[in-house]
């Protein structure tokens, strides 16, 4: 059994009901959420190896999300899974800039993340396999044209080569048959979306009217395809 | 007994403007002669006290000319490392007349932009905005393209503005001897070589100054007929001198002339006016009250009288903008990008 944690905010509810579904396709497979809304996550806090919640509220999350767990201990897992935490797709400006400013504006982007700074405090505590992925391009209103463009298809690149492998971490694109107009989702993976919150009254229930941010279960499936097969399990 | 003075407002007597006021109730320092509306595209330049106009513009509601803006997510104090959002492009400071000159032959390709440019430790700086970059840059070819953007930049600052304000910082100048085109800062100060035989000093005169002026002018409404320019001088000592004078007198020599050089502008042409930010800081009867304690830099209660002035007596002549005025943003010294400042670095 290979055991993977999952790290995120609002956007794991996609990725727990995509596993939902497709959970029988990988029997050796368990997957635990760690997640709490907006940029909760960034309370957590290193002591040894374990990643422990600094405030009440965030541990409320965690424990509800998680089955029981009041903290993620790193060594009970054989990978780990980062999405979303407030990291968006880099679109890159179009334009010359210098290689020192373009830098400047990379670290910008991406300490504005609980993502970034997340997944350096595990890698210090871990050198187990970590996958990450931005959140969910937003949804578009038609479909005029299928797959990325160039530019979003560059600006990943960019922050997977020259920021997230020196964590030693492999950072994914959105599945591209997910984006439609070059940046944006397909905005039928809207569609029957559901919050994920454990224990409170509106688990499963549907996201407020005009969100075009939160994903469904669909594209979760997809999503979680697309990290299983980087890490090969 | 008739005579002219008696018809006179209260502005242009002493007693009634000045003297029996307090200094903070001296109003109407200013008569614009132009209306900037705050949908009209202004461009800034010049030298370090001309940062102050375009934030107060925009902190205002006015549309502050940005040609040159800057990657997506860099944080704002990168921004000010990389000059962005300092001047309209990203010139670096331009502060003599004929500097401005060089910049526009340059843009509009009257003069060929010269080659040079300087090596250190393997980082590579343009000596003609040699901080532009905080660590310069990496290569000759990033270098040249990053300026040939800022150069497109400042030529679409000309062409799209309504309105064009230029501060005047200083007579001083840094030549090259051979091609006598002008650096903006001495060779071998911020960084480069000083070499006395390539590099020599000028003391702009006055003539040369309005000469350079009128001649920039005109080629930038040969371009843009509509264009109009507020002329202000900066009111900050000079940080060294060159001139074998008392750096107080040099101040004031170099000060005097650009002052009369921006009333010459302003009184023969139809399209220049002056603001008097200089005057505002500068005399005597605001008694040093404007200046940090070093009697040079201006602190912001200082940059904020000076901008409330240019707006309320643009309000008074033309009446308040039905837009939604903002509030003036504060600047502080950490905001203000001046090389000239470095020179402070080379005094014992």
């Amino acid at each position: 059994m290979t055991s993977i944690c999952v790290l995120s905010n609002s956007h794991a509810a996609c990725l727990k009901y995509g596993w939902d579904s497709i959970a029988d396709e990988y029997p050796d497979l368990n997957l635990t959420f760690f997640a709490a809304s907006q940029d909760r996550m960034s309370g957590l806090t290193l002591d040894g190896t374990k990643l422990k919640p600094n405030n009440e509220q965030l541990a409320a999350a965690i424990k509800s999300r998680s089955g029981g767990l009041d903290y993620v201990e790193t060594e009970d897992f054989d990978a780990f899974i980062l999405y979303g935490l407030y990291l968006r797709a880099y679109i890159p400006t179009n334009g010359f800039y210098s290689s020192d400013c373009l830098a400047a504006a990379r670290a910008g982007f991406l300490s504005d993340s609980v993502l970034w700074p997340l997944l350096q405090t595990l890698r210090s505590a871990t050198d187990k396999p970590i996958v990450a992925a931005h959140g969910p391009l937003q949804a578009g209103l038609e479909v005029e044209s299928e797959g990325p463009s160039g530019q979003y298809v560059f600006g990943q690149n960019v922050l997977a080569e020259d920021w997230f492998s020196r964590q030693e971490t492999s950072y994914l694109c959105q599945p591209h048959d997910t984006i439609i107009n070059g940046d944006k989702t397909n905005p039928k993976y809207l569609i029957g979306a559901k919050i994920f919150v454990p224990n409170r009254e509106d688990d499963g229930k549907g996201h407020k009217s005009g969100d075009r941010m939160h994903m469904n279960g669909e594209f979760g499936a997809k999503m979680l395809k697309s990290f299983f097969s980087e890490l090969s399990v | 007994m008739s005579n002219p003075y008696k018809d006179l407002p209260e502005t242009a007597f002493w007693k009634t403007a000045v003297a029996t006021r307090n200094m903070f109730d001296i109003e109407g320092l200013w008569d614009p002669k132009f209306h900037v509306r705050p949908h009209q595209k202004v461009s800034t330049y010049g030298s370090c006290f001309a940062q102050h106009i375009g934030r107060a513009l925009q902190g205002r509601g006015y549309r502050w000319l940005k040609s040159e803006t800057p990657p997506i997510r860099l944080s704002e104090q990168d921004k000010t490392r990389f000059n962005y959002g300092i001047f309209s492009s990203r010139t670096g400071n331009i502060y003599t007349a004929s500097l401005l000159k060089q910049w526009v032959q340059w843009a509009f390709d009257e003069v060929a932009v010269p080659t040079e440019v300087w090596e250190k430790d393997g980082r590579y700086f343009d000596p003609f905005r040699p901080r532009i970059e905080p660590n310069g840059f990496k290569d000759v070819e990033e270098l040249l393209a990053s300026r040939s953007v800022a150069l497109e930049a400042f030529r679409q600052s000309i062409l799209d503005a309504n309105f064009f304000v230029f501060t005047m910082g200083l007579t001083e100048s840094w030549i090259n001897a051979e091609q006598e085109y002008e650096y903006p800062m001495c060779p071998g100060t911020v960084a480069g070589e000083f070499d006395p035989e390539s590099h020599k000093f000028v003391n702009q005169s006055f003539q040369t100054i309005r000469q350079d002026m009128r001649q920039t002018f005109r080629l930038m409404r040969k371009h843009n007929a509509a264009l109009k320019f507020i002329l202000t001088v900066s009111p900050v000592p000079l940080t060294a001198t060159m001139s074998d004078q008392h750096v107080l007198v040099a101040t004031m020599a170099s000060k005097s002339k650009l002052r009369a050089v921006a009333d010459c502008m302003q009184e023969e042409e139809k399209f220049v006016d002056y603001f008097p930010s200089y005057e505002i800081i500068n005399s005597p009867t605001f008694r040093g009250a404007f200046f940090e304690p070093n009697q040079r830099d201006v602190n912001h209660r200082g940059v904020e009288f000076v901008m409330d002035m240019f707006f309320s007596c643009t309000y008074a002549k033309y009446g308040t903008p039905p837009t939604k005025s903002k509030r003036t943003e504060k600047t502080t010294k950490q905001d203000v990008v001046c090389e000239e400042e470095l020179l402070e670095a080379f005094a014992e």
